[in-house]
């Protein structure tokens, strides 16, 4: 453990702007950049260490729902759809290493995740838009995939919730 | 040739007299006097200042108003629209400012701007959902009720206003704004964003038939319009008008953020603006364009976030607007189950 930690220093440094410096800078532009930046590190400071586990939960949720939801939809189209065919091969190339870094991320596990979060998120962004076309939509098997997708949505704003930590009064 | 920025200094006030001599040729010893800033940041600024000039032997006097574009915006407007908007408005019966002139690219003033008509009143949002005296702020948010009856009341050519939108239907004017803010979206996000992709699916296959087709504010919230006492005397800020579904407008005025709810509850807003409008509005509708709006605030916050973080926005206030994505997601949840209910007792 690392006293200060990361949120305790980023606390002290917004006390520390707020008491010492903000007094000293009178109105316009300045102070406007200064509350901004007292606001940015209030959530900063209540989100700091919450990414590792939100990207683990949110991947291990989305990588359960794409890969029931597209085995329901390969059991229960028939002809298969390619695209769903072509969705799934997608899930299952999600095992293998991508070591590209991420901007500002340090730790390698931790940027590993956050590329496996995007893919996925892009992954389920393709299989929504295409539950959604007018061919699709008249069949029962993608109704009920929409409705699981609806469960994940609800499951996932959730998370991002806890994990970005803003204020009712920040919206 | 290249034009001097626009700033405060003494040749500012000839400019803009030269702007007026060219947008009335007839116009006679014109004077600009008073210029004074009134507020300013990367993307707007605005001077107050009093004009004078003899016009076919009359004398005229007016309080007047002009608005100039920074380069630091964050949503892509264009002047000449809004200045033509309000032309259109002018003798329409809306409390809206007089367009009196405009420079559509900036030539003669040094950034497109427009001159408008000053109002009366303040437009201080904070103000107005601080107060204290709650009859009179329920009377101001009924005449909110009765002002934008009236903006949505006025009939507009469609070919006139812009010639592209000639021969659409109601309902492809009001999807215009859907796929404007989805092309939006998809331009500006920083990431996948699937909660939100989807939402914007559910937009498309929700989207209810317009009543009527007329001119969408935009922007209409507390902060954009000015109020004495109980009155509103003048709606500001055009850049984000359109023309389509005019619910579009009583979702954004009740947006979380800067609602009046405590005042006037949405339902009786509504209701009002339904007396006053000779019609009703479903309740679905207005649930709809609640969704719609969260979406849309969405969106700005997206493209603040990415202004920010590509370095073309240095002010702060962008830094971290994309923590504000997630409530409107969780709103546009909420309200799509309340949209469900409603549109499965109909």
């Amino acid at each position: 453990m690392f006293r200060p930690t990361a949120g305790e220093l980023i606390a002290g440094i917004a006390d520390s702007l707020r008491e010492t410096v903000l007094p000293s800078v009178s109105g316009g532009a300045a102070q406007r950049q200064l509350k901004a930046a007292l606001h940015a590190l209030g959530r900063l400071q209540r989100s700091w260490d919450r990414l590792p586990r939100y990207l683990a939960d949110d991947n291990a949720d989305l990588q359960q729902t794409l890969d029931s939801t597209l085995t329901t939809l390969t059991a229960e189209l028939q002809p298969l759809a390619p695209a769903v065919a072509d969705l799934r091969a997608r899930l299952l190339a999600q095992g293998a290493t991508d070591t590209t870094p991420l901007p500002s991320i340090n730790d390698p596990a931790l940027a590993s995740a956050g590329r496996t979060n995007e893919a996925l998120q892009a992954l389920l962004a393709d299989l929504d838009h295409w539950l959604r076309q007018p061919a699709q939509q008249a069949l029962a098997p993608c109704a009920r995939a929409l409705q699981t997708l609806a469960s994940l949505y609800r499951r996932m704003v959730e998370r991002e919730l806890t994990a970005w930590a803003t204020q009712a009064d920040e919206d | 040739m290249s034009t001097p920025p626009v700033d405060a200094s003494d040749d500012l006030a000839a400019r803009i007299a030269q702007l007026i001599a060219c947008s009335e040729p007839a116009a006679r010893d014109i004077t600009v006097r008073g210029l004074a800033p009134m507020f300013g940041g990367n993307a707007r600024k605005a001077w107050s200042f009093d004009l004078r000039y003899q016009l076919r032997g009359q004398s005229v006097a007016l309080g007047c108003v002009m608005l100039s574009q920074g380069a630091g915006r964050q949503i892509d407007t264009d002047v000449a629209q809004e200045f033509n908007v309000l032309h259109g408005l002018n003798g329409k019966g809306t409390r809206v400012p007089a367009a009196v002139a405009m420079d559509a690219r900036g030539e003669i003033v040094g950034a497109p701007s427009i001159v408008l008509q000053r109002l009366p009143g303040q437009a201080s949002a904070v103000d107005f959902l601080k107060r204290t005296d709650v009859a009179g702020a329920q009377a101001l948010t009924l005449d909110l009720a009765e002002v934008v009856a009236q903006l949505h009341a006025v009939d507009w050519d469609v070919a006139r206003f812009d010639r592209t939108l000639a021969g659409l239907s109601p309902r492809a004017l009001a999807e215009r704004q859907v796929d404007h803010w989805h092309a939006t979206f998809l331009a500006q996000r920083l990431e996948p964003l699937p909660v939100m992709a989807g939402l914007f699916g559910w937009l498309r296959e929700h989207l209810p038939e317009p009543q009527r087709i007329g001119l969408v504010h935009g922007d209409l919230r507390p902060g954009n319009f000015l109020y004495e006492g109980n009155r509103v005397t003048g709606l500001l800020d055009w850049e984000m008008a359109h023309l389509g579904d005019p619910i579009e407008d009583l979702g954004w005025i009740y947006r979380p953020m800067w609602s009046p709810a405590r005042f006037v509850p949405l339902r009786d807003f509504v209701q009002r603006y339904d007396t006053l409008a000779g019609r009703v509005v479903p309740w679905a509708d207005v649930l709809y364009y609640r969704i719609f709006s969260e979406l849309k605030f969405a969106c700005i916050s997206l493209t603040a976030a990415r202004a920010f973080h590509t370095g073309a926005t240095r002010n702060l206030r962008h830094a971290d607007r994309a923590a504000t994505v997630a409530p409107c997601l969780q709103r546009c949840l909420d309200w799509i189950a309340l949209h469900r209910q409603e549109t499965h007792h109909v």
